[in-house]
């Protein structure tokens, strides 16, 4: 707005002006729109397609576009899907549960024990997440390979005279793999809550005749339980539907559902079968996961 | 019961350590073995040398990737910064109808995994007929750095006085130079360090540019192509080990703005 | 003939509730107009409605013969002192004094001038180069209040500026607000809930409740013939006692309470006042006195409850039959009343004709 053009309504503003000084939703919505623009073409309308496609059909080289139900179909009576799928699960669910159960004392240490600094340590904690996940997953590969890292260090140890074959290309190695780039979406919101808890119920749990592990176990732990369950959120949904791992360190044992998703949209070519495979587990996984957290919230809510 | 603690506390420590440890590992071996004289990435080592940077830096098709990365990743900052200043101000100033929709729906994207979000983004552009290329690409990473930026921009805005803004109004000022007098001088390391994150986040991104690339390649799909060819594993260790040490810094960087917004600016005017 | 600053008939509401309902006020050039009331109600929003931050539903708001109500605040000729103070952190002082001539482009002698005159008057001329943030709170107060003055407004506007500062620095400010004021001679619109405040201040106050205006007028008619119960019990401390009109002679009114018997009044106007009328007859505690021995004037027995020492008198609560809540009496220390007292020791009540304040009954 130019000086000229403030000084032109120095009389009543116009209509439109006047519609935005009374309307702050207006207003508001206004500054919102370019993002809410994005959000439908980048997102709804991704989304939308992608439902669509998986109730169509591909033969050959051509799209049937009449709606159809085979793909799920296909998706849900296959047992290679299935056992695929159920594969991808376990594997996160190991993945989880070892991340979660590695990171929570790492957490507990920095929520507790550092009180000076904290800010450096979290900062430490991070900046291997903010380097490429490309790169830490390749270092793996590189770490776990038959004349890698690992071999050929225990072998010029003298520790062993043949390479370990079990280390690469299965699925122990994508766990691990796994395990370690999504470690910092454990530590982080364990180590909130953690810091969230009030230090006086822990002083007025120890007034009360409570040794360090039984505060731990009473106080501490059930406090702490939402950052819990939201690191294992975290960490299993998106490993469920990971990529890259599989491909670089999983051989062909170690093959996630992603993998196969990926191929329907590169040679296979069947894209209405990659998008029903990817809504199918996208949802069952959500499903999964909400129970789950239902479940263990049940549960703990019985214990005082 | 204090020798128990103290004990307890060690272990506790040892822990950290081991753990600081294993997650350094992996990122730490990137520059170790890219100076290594040989071409196999394994003990023991075989002498210093810096070919392999030489050879990197060297690259024509790196360099490519690596302008065009950066171009994605300026673009998808500016933009995704933008918009994410926009709507933060909407969202933490004032009331807005529908507010939690709105912020569940910007966040999203985070809860998608990358590949469902990478094949339905492959969807719309050849439904609505945009061709593969850098383009394709910013409109995705667009999509994933919002977040992250509304995240940084909210916090910042939400330590905001609001009737700093009025009093602007007050003394005169219409909204848009109170936006450059007032708002934009407070929120800036918040913009700043919403430049950076977004950046980073472009930068690193692989799915989205896997599936939504055309024949110019970002900088992580052209890594992934390279990752076929053991003969080059060096130089890739090479570009690696310089992407993590930037990354590294760049984060600090982010992240010592951000916290420095958070206290009062004493600087006089 | 209208006044300088007008609000006509102004109404806001938010969802079900009426923050404002139905306000006029005419606010004249030069005074120094209190609005007064509790929290939340409306004497913020009527304040914000002067100023631009808030568009009435209804009514018109006229400053100077200008109708402003449809204009944005940077373009209405008032300034206000924010009860946060809205100083901003990243200028300095002088920076934030200057902040809007330079919106207006004075040309910078013109600037410097006018802000070094400022910051004299606000007595912070060693302050100039600091980073505003790092000033105390009474000081950012006064920079808030140079900054507005600066730009010579027609109005200026305070949201319960002196809210946020510890009771020695506010009475001082209190002082120096109003000769500021008369110094300066812009009209001021100050807002608070504080009574004290606003009474020692004011040419005339407003008293709202709930939205609405109670009654405009002067410090010294408010505390001593205020309209309704409302006004009475919240400007200062005002014993009531119900009573109905005995008959009405001439200048004086008789009116028969259970409390204090039969109690003469003079005869304020306006009041409905026929025999058989139900009434409240209102009592300021100054009005009251206590004695041990029985008095000329007319009085009735209490029974001592309590007595607090405030340095320059006490404040007794005593119970009389016939009123339900304690009557507040004040006593002057020194007075031979207040020596040895004994709670539950008997007192004759008595008070002063003149004192006395006729309310309507609701």
């Amino acid at each position: 707005m130019s000086v000229a053009e403030a000084d032109r309504d120095i009389e009543a503003p116009g209509k439109l002006a006047r519609l935005f000084q009374r309307s702050e939703a207006l207003r508001q919505y206004a500054l919102l729109s370019p993002s809410i623009l994005l959000l439908a073409f980048a997102l709804t309308a991704p989304l939308a397609l992608l439902i669509l496609y998986s109730f169509w059909a591909q033969s050959g080289l051509e799209l049937r576009h009449e709606l159809t139900l085979e793909q799920y179909e296909a998706v849900l009576s296959e047992p290679f899907y299935r056992d695929l799928f159920l594969r991808s699960v376990g594997i996160s669910a190991l993945v989880t549960l070892v991340t979660v159960a590695l990171a929570y004392p790492m957490a507990y240490f920095v929520a507790f024990r550092v009180k000076r600094r904290k800010f450096v340590w979290l900062v430490l904690l991070s900046i291997p997440f903010w380097t490429s996940y490309l790169l830490r997953v390749f270092a793996w590969k590189v770490i776990l390979g038959f004349n890698g890292v690992i071999n050929s260090g225990l072998m010029s140890l003298g520790v062993i005279s043949q390479p370990l074959e079990f280390l690469l290309y299965n699925p122990t190695a994508v766990v691990i793999t796994l395990a370690h780039t999504y470690a910092a979406f454990a530590i982080l919101p364990i180590y909130v809550s953690l810091e969230k808890i009030d230090r006086s119920l822990l002083e007025a749990a120890a007034d009360l005749g409570d040794g360090p592990v039984r505060r731990f176990l009473r106080v501490t732990l059930p406090l702490s339980l939402p950052g819990v369950l939201g690191a294992a959120v975290l960490i299993f949904v998106p490993t469920t539907g990971d990529y890259v791992t599989p491909t670089l360190v999983g051989g062909a044992d170690g093959v996630m559902i992603a993998n196969l998703i990926q191929v329907q949209f590169g040679r296979v070519n069947n894209w209405p079968l990659g998008a029903a495979l990817a809504l199918a587990s996208m949802a069952a996984v959500g499903v999964l996961a909400v129970s789950v957290i239902q479940a263990i919230r049940l549960a703990t809510a019985r214990i005082k | 019961m204090t020798a128990r603690r103290s004990q307890n506390g060690r272990w506790l420590l040892v822990y950290a350590i081991a753990y600081l440890a294993f997650l350094y590992g992996p990122v730490v071996l990137l520059p170790l073995f890219s100076f290594n004289d040989s071409v196999f990435i394994a003990f023991p080592l075989s002498g210093f040398t810096t070919r392999w940077y030489r050879e990197m830096a060297a690259d024509r098709a790196m360099h490519a990737a690596l302008m065009n990365t950066l171009t994605v990743g300026s673009i998808a900052a500016l933009g995704s910064t933008i918009l994410g200043l926009l709507a933060a101000k909407a969202l933490t100033q004032g009331r807005v109808p529908g507010r939690s929709a709105l912020l569940g729906a910007t966040n999203l994207p985070l809860f998608i995994p990358e590949i469902v979000l990478g094949i339905a983004l492959l969807l719309l552009v050849t439904t609505v007929g945009i061709p593969l290329s850098l383009v394709s690409v910013m409109i995705g990473h667009l999509l994933i750095c919002l977040p992250f930026a509304l995240a940084v921009l909210m916090a910042r805005f939400e330590g905001f006085d609001a009737s700093l803004e009025e009093a602007s109004r007050d003394l005169g000022e219409n909204s848009w130079m109170t936006f450059w007098r007032v708002t934009f001088p407070l929120v800036l390391p918040g913009i700043v360090a919403s430049l950076l994150l977004t950046f980073i986040v472009s930068f690193d991104d692989f799915m989205i540019a896997f599936f939504l690339s055309g024949t110019d390649a970002t900088l992580p799909v052209y890594i992934w192509g390279e990752l076929r060819f053991p003969a080059r594993l060096p130089r890739v260790l090479a570009l690696g080990a310089a992407i993590v040490i930037v990354s590294a810094l760049v984060i600090v960087l982010a992240e010592w703005l951000r916290r420095a917004g958070t206290e009062e600016p004493s600087r006089a005017a | 003939m209208s006044e300088f600053l007008e609000l006509e008939a102004v109404t806001k509401r938010y969802d079900k509730v009426v923050a404002v309902d139905d306000v006029s006020l005419a606010i004249r050039r030069g005074e120094f107009f209190s609005l007064l009331g509790p929290s939340g109600c409306g004497k913020t929003t009527v304040l914000r409605m002067i100023g631009g931050f808030i568009l009435p539903d209804r009514g018109r708001v006229l400053i100077d013969d200008q109708d402003v109500t449809d204009l944005p605040p940077n373009k209405r000729p008032t300034n206000t002192v924010f009860q946060s103070y809205a100083i901003f952190p990243h200028l300095n002082v002088r920076d934030n004094i200057a902040y809007g001539l330079r919106t207006e482009r004075v040309p910078k002698t013109e600037r410097d001038a006018r802000v070094a005159q400022a910051l004299a008057m606000i007595k912070l001329e060693h302050c100039a180069a600091k980073n505003a943030a790092q000033l105390s709170g009474g000081e950012r107060q006064r920079v808030a209040l140079a900054r507005a003055l600066v730009k010579r407004p027609k109005v200026l506007l305070l949201d319960e500026p002196l809210g946020a500062l510890d009771k020695r620095l506010r009475e001082a400010m209190q002082v120096e607000l109003r000769q500021l004021q008369r110094e300066v001679g812009i009209t001021f619109v100050f807002v608070t809930h504080d009574q004290e405040e606003a009474l020692s201040m004011s040419d005339r106050i407003a008293v709202m409740e709930k939205g609405k205006i109670l009654q405009v007028a002067d410090p010294k008619t408010l505390y001593e013939a205020p309209s309704s119960r409302a006004v009475a019990s919240f400007i200062g401390t005002m014993n009531l006692f119900e009573g109905r009109v005995a008959s009405v002679l001439g200048a004086s009114v008789v009116v028969e309470t259970r409390a204090l018997g039969r109690i003469e009044a003079p005869r304020q106007e306006g009041a409905m006042l026929a025999a058989g009328n139900s009434v409240l007859v209102a009592l300021r505690p100054e009005s009251l006195s206590v004695s041990r021995a029985a008095q000329p004037s007319p009085s009735v027995l209490c029974r001592l409850i309590s007595a607090a020492y405030f340095g320059d008198r006490s404040q007794m609560q005593v119970g009389v039959e016939g009123s339900a809540t304690s009557v507040a009496v004040a006593v002057p220390s020194g007075a031979a009343v207040s020596e040895g007292l004994t709670a539950g020791e008997t007192l004759h009540l008595s008070w002063r004709p003149d004192g006395v304040v006729l309310l309507p009954a609701h």
